[in-house]
């Protein structure tokens, strides 16, 4: 009876952790290289995934991070380069014996086998004596909260129970490694924040060391212990989700946590850390420099929204007179398209609507305007 | 009284509504089945009414005689044995030699469409063509007994044609290209992920083999059975070309043509027709029934 009402409460107390006995110590990536034709998918791919750790990668569709999970699995083989698990080689080993959890974009269920049959088939090929499988199939599919589904076609389910099976048949094997492809992008916006929540509960609950590919990064900033940015099929920034949000090293990963306002710039004069750059239009702003920025070069300057003052005009302070082009609604604020009267555009962040064609004038903190050297 | 009368006719109105409602989504397919009526029920439906009524000497045996008859005869019962002995071992050669090609032809290779157009070529050849080439290259001074004899294999040439060899021949080489491109449709549209979903749960070649690969395809594999066995059960004209028509491939087809053509008894013909009918429905509903042993996965359910 008490057991029962356990394994009822949803929590990281649920079940028990069957992972932990299977625990690795840690995933070595040294210099993966993997070309499709004469386009490099993947190119001097590095990174460390410690045992129990959630590694989100993160990048635009094409910056190869999808390639990058697929040659972790064995499903491809890399052209160059070494993956190491605890110090052993994976090269000579077939995806079929590496032990890893996949669970796809598409879900990829077998859709001629029930939802028990198909959670069953990993255990049933590890040669696990029925009666274990069984149990094992009904605890994974209670872990996601489907034992009721379990005579089902994967065809008679939603998408998001359709996944959740998917996320049970990876799990129920005890893998070694979770790999997880876009496992959310055909969810709606709601789902998709609940099968977030489930994944961050099921990792808290296993401590399954799990690599999640994505390309949204609210999704990454939530499930993962460390996040590697993407893009062109090489790693920009490997870090906290505090660290790449707060220190974003370059211009393409600012832009990707929300420096939705990029400006090319050349640097007039550099102290210390605080620098004064100028756009072609001829606006002069004051900001912080990351590394690699001389006076004189080429750079670009990034600001996010929410960090660009809005003051009424007239205003007590300095600043770049624009006028509003449109203001979008976005639930806590308004997002205004703003543009400079010397022709530069900015989207802003206000409390009120502001009125097409109005006049504002922007004042940026130099400590949040940030210049990267370009690209 | 008068308010009853509406009442009345407003639910006549509702009634002719809904029956309207019914009814005209149907109405496109009107022209397709007033076709199906004309070609296929209406000419059943007149060869079943008279197979059952014997003429000549049955004339006055019931309407069964032609039956009877037919399958008391051993020389007619034994055109039954014929066929099946060619469209059975036909059919599985071709799916046998099918299913690995369009397997591994189910995405671009390079060279596909040419390997594909070569496969499919035997479809484009009559069947007299193709037995008049037979005749040619299997024939006692054609190239493979030619190369048989020159490389000592056989001292005299080998008869591989007027027997029931040639039929065999002949049949697996016209009925391939469609078996093929049945199987084509089906192992292209495989979702290769489940491959390697299969391959990510520790399944070897062979057990993906046999438990995804082969139940995706069961429908195709049916299908492709089905259609097979129905066109090779119905062999006529290479029995006659390049078999033995008067002995090992007297087919039922050719009994039923000798009914209708030399003894001009349409009705004995029809019954043959009707025989031949029923055992290709039961080829077919064998290999449907077989097929949802195997893939009874819902073709219908909801997305959330």
């Amino acid at each position: 009876m008490s057991a029962e009402t356990r394994t009822q409460v949803s929590g990281p107390a649920v079940g028990s952790p069957p992972a932990r006995r299977h625990q690795i110590g840690r995933v070595e990536i040294r210099g993966l290289v993997k070309q499709f034709g004469n386009v490099a998918a993947v190119r001097g791919f590095d990174l460390d995934v410690h045992g129990g750790e959630f590694v989100s990668l993160l990048g635009p569709s094409g910056c190869g991070k999808s390639t990058a999970l697929n040659l972790l699995a064995g499903l491809l083989d890399p052209d160059a380069g070494q993956i190491l698990l605890d110090g052993q080689d994976l090269a000579p080993v077939p995806p079929e014996r590496r032990g890893f959890g996949v669970v796809f974009q598409s879900y990829a269920l077998f859709p001629h086998l029930t939802v028990g049959r198909n959670v069953a088939f990993g255990l049933e090929m590890q040669g696990v004596r029925p009666d274990d499988v069984d149990r094992r199939v009904r605890r994974a599919l209670a872990l996601v909260h489907l034992e009721e589904t379990i005579d089902r076609y994967p065809a008679q389910l939603s998408g998001g129970q359709q996944q959740r099976v998917a996320l049970a048949r990876a799990l129920v094997i005890e893998p070694r490694l979770l790999l997880m492809d876009e496992p959310l992008s055909n969810l709606d916006a709601k789902l998709r924040i609940e099968m977030r929540l489930e994944i961050r509960r099921l990792h808290q609950a296993l401590g399954l060391t799990t690599v999640y590919v994505t390309h949204d990064q609210e999704e990454a900033l939530s499930l993962s212990d460390r996040i590697g940015l993407m893009k062109d099929g090489t790693l920009r920034q490997v870090g906290s989700p505090e660290d790449v949000y707060l220190h974003p090293k370059s211009a393409f990963v600012a832009n990707f946590f929300g420096y939705r306002n990029l400006l090319r710039v050349r640097v007039e004069s550099v102290r210390g850390t605080h620098a004064e750059v100028a756009t072609p239009s001829g606006l002069h702003l004051a900001g912080t420099v990351r590394d690699g920025v001389a006076a004189g070069a080429e750079a670009v300057a990034a600001v996010r929204p929410e960090d660009v003052e809005v003051l009424p005009v007239p205003a007590n302070r300095p600043g770049i007179v624009a006028r509003v082009e449109f203001a979008e609604f976005i639930g806590d604020a308004f997002e205004c398209s703003v543009v400079a009267d010397a022709g530069d555009a900015f989207v802003v962040r206000t409390p009120a609507r502001l009125e097409r064609g109005a006049a504002v004038v922007l004042s940026a903190n130099p400590e949040r305007l940030l210049v990267f050297p370009p690209e | 009284m008068q308010r009853a009368a509406g009442t009345q006719a407003g639910e006549g109105a509702v009634v002719l509504r809904r029956a309207g409602v019914h009814w005209r989504p149907l109405l496109p397919l009107a022209p397709a089945l007033l076709v199906v009526l004309a070609l296929f029920v209406y000419p059943f439906i007149y060869g079943l009414q008279l197979s059952l009524s014997p003429i000549g000497a049955l004339a006055k045996a019931g309407v069964f005689a032609n039956y009877g008859s037919f399958f008391g005869d051993p020389r007619e019962r034994l055109s039954i044995w014929n066929t099946l002995r060619l469209a059975v071992p036909v059919t599985l050669l071709d799916l046998a030699l099918a299913l690995p090609l369009a397997y591994r032809l189910r995405r671009p290779l390079p060279g596909q469409r040419l390997i594909t157009g070569l496969l499919v070529i035997p479809m484009t050849l009559g069947t007299v063509l193709l037995a008049e080439g037979m005749i040619e290259f299997f024939g006692p001074a054609g190239w493979v007994n030619k190369t048989l004899v020159a490389l000592h294999l056989v001292t005299f040439p080998v008869q591989f044609v007027h027997n029931y060899t040639g039929v065999f021949l002949s049949l697996t080489i016209s009925d391939f290209p469609a078996v093929f491109l049945v199987l084509l449709g089906y192992a292209s549209g495989l979702d290769p992920r489940l491959e390697q979903a299969a391959r990510t749960l520790g399944a070897g070649w062979w057990e993906r083999l046999r438990r995804v690969t082969l139940p995706l395809l069961a429908p195709g594999i049916a299908a492709a059975a089905a259609l097979s066995f129905v066109a090779t059960f119905s062999v006529f004209p290479s029995a006659v070309l390049v078999g033995e028509p008067a002995g090992s491939t007297r087919v039922i087809a050719l009994a039923a043509w000798q009914a209708a053509y030399e003894n001009f008894d349409y009705p004995r013909a029809s019954a043959i027709a009707m025989v031949m009918g029923a055992i290709e429905l039961a080829f077919v509903a064998l290999v449907l029934a077989a097929r949802s042993r195997v893939y009874r996965a819902p073709t219908i359910g909801g997305r959330g």
